[in-house]
Formats: structure tokens, C-alpha cells, sequence
């Protein structure tokens, strides 16, 4: 009796408990509001840069510390120290704690911390194999080589990232951006993102070719669509007005030339010169060597371009991707995006205007594919 | 006694593998939903995806909320060159049409819309607007809701992918506050998008479009027929087409959105009913049309069946409790096992959609460490959900036996205080929020 007595006593109390807690609950949250989502949210790439800006430009008001002299103004903010020279010029292996705001240019030899943000008005030139938390520079900015940001860059002028830089974040410049060999970043963007050795190219966009694949392929007199090798039309199904859909893969050594959207429930590969004209979804792409890809290319894995390919829309690969020697992305009406969930991997002479950007990183590499 | 006792036997152990397999389903969601480290999503190519848009936003007696979602969207950072926006004025009785007009009038992009005659709900509504409609994607969003200034832009990026028939936003109740029903609805919706859709999103199944919040490719929704008036549930409706078809529903969970949920358990009630009746309706439908389509994998196949038969959940655990009162009463203790796992199983499913591990899942994802504890409670919801549901399933059978086929579609009741009118709860910030 007694053991029933205790048993039956745990269990009220057990249950009590349980809803005495989510009546509690219940009671603090009565009457208020949810206040999870910021309305106000834009998204805006170069984000941080303009963000800490504002802060500075706020920062920089506050009243000096004694402790300033006429090089060197001291402000203290909370927990935090900021330091506002009019120009710095860093020798090797320097230590700095305090944030730093420049008001002319900045410089640092090599092996260089800087353990928090830096703020310059004029350029900024940072040592080889120096560290930086984040920098927003209102000029030009060079990284040299070996350079580790472990956070972002924001560049108004021309942002040169030289070879075997990384950046833990996004790396942006309202001018250019050049990646250097080797060289990572999360993401980049850019009215104009280049890698080295950029080469004017003698045009290379595709000659319509007589013996292009069409897809979808054109109308017989009956109204059925005319055979096209390499195509199964028993697999080829309309969804839409410009939609078709192919059950397979596609895989082409010639030129394609493709007048709609298409959607590849396998691997899609086309030949050299093709003419891309609509949007492209399959599992694999491989556009071959000067096409022309004026519509979005989405593939569930790995996305090829080979060299001298240009796109006008966006890449979005859930695998890797890889942009070859000379591949273009531009459009006249508007920027455009790459974006991979594994490396994105860019050779030398591609330029793109508009964002590069990976879930694990863009990296600068030699360009050993055809 | 002993047919009694065999059949009460098979209803308990078919409750129990049909639990099963839906407990399975959500701790496969919840496990996947926690373990990866960043779900499929398209917010990286925000913003450079920028084709001509059309927002349909339809409304009937919608004068308390009709100036607040204009205003909104008027402020979202899309082009007003590449947007028109489309106010539907459904038959309104109070100031809606006014409203609309002075909008109308005051932004080049807005183009009032006047239904007077023609059958009612949403779905004719949509449809007659649809005509109208001129950008490559259609947009939805309900009238009390409240879209932030990225949220075009972020429901369009998906629809880089050709493949994307349509998209869905996730829908956040700004009222947790309003009733004990309202936090506990919060809870279920948390569960239902953070956990839910974008787990089926990131595991290539069925995501699922919801009406609003929302939109869809033009030329897809014209390719499989547009809206369809006679469903209920119109959104599950052209879901299931579009999955039949090819298409594939995106999920944006960034793209959230405030809506209103129920306070009142009667509207609660008549909101589920509604739902399960349209949902029912599309299962009876599309199930065995969407097992066939040679376009969708073996398992985006299952997980729509299991999609449209969600709400069976609530009649097989009745079955399962009356199976276990009999074989309580008919002393079969080798039994007792199975019914504890029933027990167990029924605890899991603690929401219409959501199992009990889910809403806890989505809670700690939004970091919502104080309304995890309204678990316990949730208890009234899951009761209140399994009566209404099983109402609604007796209902739809009945009409088809009687062949009584017309459903009313019933607006769910609003309750934003009539001093708000025009001006939004949410401009400034939300006022004492659970975060």
C-alpha cells in the first residue's frame, strides 16, 4: 500500500510538473508578439562593409581619450578601442589589438595580426602572410600573398587579392575584384570579378552550325516532332508552353542548339559552339568549349563550363563546379550569379560581372581542363 | 466474442503499422532537419534573378487588413518596372474595394480588380484574376499577412531552376500571444515549415505549395490547368498536378512571412475542417495518378501519399484506441504490448501534421527556448485537431455516398482589432515578443 501510495504521489507530481512548467510559460508569453522576423531585411552583398562604416563614421565622433596625440586620437567605446591615425605604415610581424581607422592610406609589411576590424579612407596594402580579422578600405585595395582574413573585405576601388590569399567570408569591391592564383574565397562580388591572366578575347560566341542538335526538335508536317539523333522522343515530354522535360540522359559531342527550357532527369552534355538559348536543369552539365549559355544552367551536382563558354544568366550547382580558361558571365540588363554547394573552382582569364560564391569555397586554380 | 476480439486485434496492429510508418516519416525529417549543417536553399542568388512579377492578393470584407499588405508590398525592394500587383476585390461588403481603388490610383504598378458576380472563395477569385496577370510568375499572398521587404525577391530566385513549378515561403503566426490555441498553433507551424517542408525540400521530396506566401510559373500553371474551383484546398490541388507533371515546389524558409493565426477553437475547427476536407479531396484524386507518373522518383511517390493521407492519422488512432478498449475488456493481455506502443505512437503525433519530436526540433532551430515548453499542452490541440478531423473525414464520406458533392468554401475569421485598421502591428517592431 505504502509503495503505491509513493508511486502514485511520483507521477502527479511528474505530470504536475509537466504542465506547471508550460502554464508558466503560457503565462509570460500571453498577450505578446512574435517578434522573429526582421521586416526591415534587404539583402545587400557588400553588407558588411557598409555596416561597419556606419558604425565607424558614428565611432569616429566620440570624444578622444586623454591618453591622444596629434598622430594618434584614442576612443573608447564600451569594452572596445579604437585607434584613428591620419596614415599608418606597419613594419613586419606587428601585433595590433585595438580596431584601426586610417584616414589616408595604410600599409603593413609582411606577418602581420590584426586582431580586430580596420577602417581606411584612402588605399590599403597589406604585407605578405599578414593576418586581418576584416577590413572595409574607401580606395583600392591590395591583399599580398599568403593574406588571411578571417572574416570579410570590402573595397570601394579596385580589390587585388594576390595568389594564396583566403577570406573567410565575402570579399566585395564597388569597382573590380582580381583573384589571384590559389587564392579562396566564400564568396565574391563585383560589378567585374576577374582571375589573372585576363586576355581579350577574339570573339569565340557560337556560329549558329548547320549540324546542331535542336531541342526541342522542330515539327514535322503532322505536327510530330522530327527524329533528332541522340534523342529517344519517346522520353521527350512537353510541361509547359517553353518547358520540356527528358526522362535520361542527354549527352551530345556536337553542338546543341536548345530553343527552350529543359529539363534533364539525368546528365546533360553538349558539344562545342552550343547555343543555349533557354534554362537547363539536369543532375550533371557539361557545356562544351564557346558556347553560349544566355539562360540559367542548374545542376543537381557537378556544372562544367568549358573555355570560352560565356552565360548570361545564373550557374547553380548542387555539387562542384568548375569555370574554365576564358569563360565569361555577363549580361547587359543585369549581373550575374555562380553558385556552388561544393568548391568552385575558376581558372585564369574569366571574368565575371556580378557574384561568384560556393558553400565551401571559390578558389582560384591553374586551368589543366580542355 | 472471438470475431470481436480478432478484428479489434487487426484494426490495433494496422493502427499501429500505419503510425509507424508516419512516426518514421517525421523522425527521418527531424534527424535529417537537425543533422545537415546547410539546407537546399537559393539565397545566395537573391536578388539577380529579377523577371517580370505579378502578386495576386485576393480579398473578401478585407478592410481591416487591405492597406497594410498593399503597403507592404509596395515597399518591397523589388523593380516597380518588372512588378504589377493585382488587388482582388472578391465581393466585398465593407470599404475593400474603396481601399484598393485609393491604392490604385496612388501606385502606377497596383491594378484593382472588381469581382462581383461568379461563384465564391479563393480559388474563383484567383482564377478570373489570373487572366490579368502578365508576369512570368505569379506571387499569392493571403490579405492579413505581412510580407518584409526582401520576400519577392527571395520567393523568385528558385525559379532559376526550370524545373520549379512553384515555391513556398514559410509563414510565421504574429499573434503566438493572443490565445493559448494561438502559441500551440505557432508551435505546429514552426514544425510544419522549419522542420517539415525543408526537410522534404532538402531530400528532393515533395515539398509542398501552400496558397500564399507563395508562387508559381505562369506558363506551368496555365500547362496543368490552372486553378481549380471545385477544390477546397486549392494549393494541394495544383501541387499534386505540377508534382504529376514534372514540376518541382521550392521551399524558402528565409522568406518568412507573418500571418494571423486562429485565437478562437471554433475557427480553429472550421479552418482543419476545411483543410481535411480539401486535402481528402485531392488524395482521392491525385494519389494514384501521382503513384504512376513516370516523372517523380519511388520515393517522391510515397512521401506525396503520405503527404495527402496526413490527416488519416486521426481516424486509424481512434480505431486503434477502440481496438484497445475491447481487448482491455476482453482480458487478452498479450495484447497490452501493441497497445502501449499505440499509446507511444499517439503520443507522437501530437499535431495534425507535426510529431511531438518535430515541434520540439523546429522550437530549438528558431531558438524559441521559451515556447518549447508549451509542449505539454499541445495535448488540447491534438485532441481538438483528432475530433475536428474526424468530422471531417465522416462529412466528406457522407456527402459522397449521398452524392451532395458542393463544399462551401468558408473564409477562416480574422481578428486584427479594428483600431489597427491601416495601420500595421508590425512597422516598428514586434511588441514584446517571446525573443
Amino acid at each position: 500500500m505504502l509503495w503505491f501510495l509513493l508511486f502514485s504521489i511520483t507521477v502527479f507530481i511528474i505530470y504536475y510538473l509537466h504542465f506547471a512548467v508550460a502554464q508558466r510559460a503560457w503565462r509570460q508569453m500571453r498577450g505578446g508578439q512574435s517578434n522573429e522576423i526582421d521586416l526591415h531585411y534587404v539583402r545587400v552583398e557588400d553588407y558588411f562593409g557598409r555596416s561597419f562604416r556606419s558604425k565607424m563614421q558614428d565611432w569616429m565622433e566620440l570624444p578622444a581619450l586623454e591618453s591622444s596625440t596629434a598622430n594618434l586620437r584614442e576612443i573608447e567605446k564600451g569594452n572596445e578601442r579604437l585607434y584613428i591615425a591620419p596614415a599608418a605604415a606597419y613594419p613586419d610581424s606587428v601585433r595590433e589589438s585595438g580596431i584601426l581607422a586610417i584616414e589616408n592610406t595604410f600599409t603593413c609589411g609582411s606577418g602581420c595580426r590584426f586582431q580586430r576590424e580596420i577602417y581606411v579612407r584612402d588605399t590599403a596594402d597589406i604585407g605578405v602572410n599578414s593576418r586581418l580579422q576584416a577590413i572595409a578600405v574607401d580606395g583600392n585595395l591590395t591583399l599580398r600573398q599568403g593574406v588571411q582574413v578571417v572574416r570579410w573585405v570590402d573595397a570601394k576601388g579596385i580589390l587585388d587579392i594576390r595568389d594564396r590569399c583566403r577570406v573567410g567570408a565575402r570579399a566585395t569591391s564597388a569597382t573590380r575584384i582580381v583573384l589571384g592564383l590559389d587564392s579562396r574565397c566564400l564568396s565574391l562580388f563585383a560589378p567585374e570579378i576577374e582571375t589573372q591572366g585576363r586576355q581579350e578575347i577574339v570573339s569565340s560566341l557560337p556560329r549558329q552550325r548547320p549540324g546542331s542538335i535542336l531541342i526541342p526538335p522542330p515539327e514535322n508536317e503532322d505536327g510530330s516532332l522530327a527524329e533528332q539523333e541522340g534523342i529517344n522522343l519517346k522520353r521527350l515530354h512537353r510541361m509547359s508552353s517553353d518547358t520540356w522535360i527528358y526522362e535520361g540522359d542527354l549527352e551530345f559531342r556536337q553542338a546543341v542548339q536548345l530553343r527552350a527550357n529543359l529539363v534533364v532527369m539525368g546528365k546533360f552534355v553538349c558539344g562545342e559552339a552550343s547555343l543555349l538559348e533557354g534554362d537547363v536543369r539536369a543532375r550533371l552539365i557539361r557545356v562544351g568549349t564557346g558556347s553560349l549559355c544566355k539562360g540559367n544552367l542548374v545542376a543537381e551536382g557537378e556544372l562544367l563550363l568549358a573555355r570560352h563558354t560565356t552565360f548570361q544568366g545564373i550557374l547553380h550547382s548542387g555539387g562542384a563546379m568548375r569555370l574554365a580558361r576564358g569563360v565569361r558571365g555577363f549580361n547587359v540588363s543585369q549581373q550575374v550569379a555562380a553558385f556552388a554547394g561544393e568548391r568552385l573552382a575558376v581558372e585564369p582569364n574569366v571574368v565575371v560581372h556580378g557574384k561568384l560564391s560556393s558553400n565551401q569555397f571559390v578558389q582560384a586554380v591553374f586551368g589543366a581542363s580542355k | 466474442m472471438v470475431l470481436l476480439i480478432i478484428i479489434s486485434k487487426l484494426c490495433l496492429y494496422a493502427a499501429i503499422l500505419f503510425l509507424a510508418l508516419y512516426a518514421i516519416r517525421h523522425y527521418i525529417f527531424a534527424y535529417s532537419r537537425f543533422s545537415l549543417a546547410r539546407p537546399r536553399d537559393t539565397m545566395d542568388i537573391v536578388g539577380f534573378v529579377m523577371p517580370r512579377i505579378t502578386v495576386l492578393v485576393p480579398m473578401h470584407n478585407e478592410e481591416r487588413v487591405a492597406a497594410d499588405i498593399l503597403q507592404a508590398l509596395i515597399a518591397c525592394d523589388y523593380e516597380w518596372e518588372k512588378l504589377q500587383i493585382i488587388a482582388i476585390n472578391d465581393r466585398s461588403r465593407d470599404r475593400t474595394g474603396a481601399i484598393i481603388d485609393e491604392f490604385a490610383d496612388a501606385y502606377p504598378m497596383i491594378q484593382s480588380f472588381h469581382r462581383t458576380e461568379g461563384p465564391g472563395g479563393k480559388p474563383a477569385a484567383l482564377l478570373a484574376a489570373s487572366e490579368m496577370a502578365t508576369g512570368e510568375i505569379v506571387l499569392l499572398f493571403d490579405a492579413d499577412y505581412y510580407p518584409g521587404r526582401a520576400m519577392l525577391k527571395m520567393l523568385v530566385a528558385p525559379f532559376a531552376d526550370p524545373k520549379v513549378g512553384a515555391v513556398m515561403g514559410r509563414v510565421v503566426p504574429h499573434n503566438v500571444g493572443g490565445s493559448l490555441l494561438a502559441g500551440l498553433l505557432s508551435l505546429e507551424r514552426a514544425a510544419g515549415y522549419q522542420d517539415g517542408q525543408q526537410a522534404r525540400y532538402n531530400l528532393g521530396l515533395t515539398a509542398q505549395f501552400g496558397g500564399t506566401v507563395g508562387g508559381v510559373r505562369r506558363t506551368a500553371l496555365m500547362a496543368v490547368g490552372g486553378w481549380n474551383t471545385d477544390s477546397l484546398t486549392e494549393d494541394t490541388d495544383l501541387t499534386c498536378r505540377l508534382l504529376e507533371r514534372g514540376w518541382e515546389v521550392a521551399y524558402v524558409n528565409r522568406a518568412e512571412c507573418y500571418e494571423e493565426v486562429p485565437v478562437a477553437w471554433p475557427v480553429r475547427r472550421n479552418q482543419l475542417q476545411r483543410w481535411v476536407i480539401g486535402h481528402n479531396g485531392c488524395l482521392h484524386r491525385y494519389a494514384g495518378r501521382l503513384c504512376r507518373s513516370r516523372l517523380l522518383t519511388r520515393w517522391q511517390k510515397i512521401d506525396a501519399v503520405f503527404m495527402l493521407a496526413c490527416y488519416w492519422t486521426a481516424p486509424v488512432l481512434v480505431l486503434g484506441w477502440l481496438a484497445s478498449l475491447v481487448l482491455y475488456f476482453a482480458h487478452t493481455p498479450d495484447s497490452w504490448g501493441f497497445v502501449a506502443l499505440l499509446m507511444f505512437l499517439g503520443y507522437q503525433l501530437f499535431a495534425n501534421q507535426a510529431t511531438f519530436v518535430e515541434l520540439g526540433v523546429a522550437a530549438m532551430l528558431d531558438g524559441s527556448s521559451r515556447r518549447i515548453l508549451l509542449l505539454p499542452l499541445n495535448l488540447l490541440n491534438f485532441f481538438s485537431s483528432t475530433v475536428a478531423i474526424c468530422n471531417a473525414l465522416w462529412q466528406f464520406y457522407l456527402r459522397r455516398i449521398t452524392g451532395d458533392g458542393n463544399q462551401e468554401w468558408r473564409k477562416t475569421g480574422r481578428t486584427r482589432d479594428e483600431a489597427d485598421a491601416g495601420q500595421s502591428p508590425f512597422l516598428g517592431g514586434g511588441r514584446g515578443g517571446d525573443r
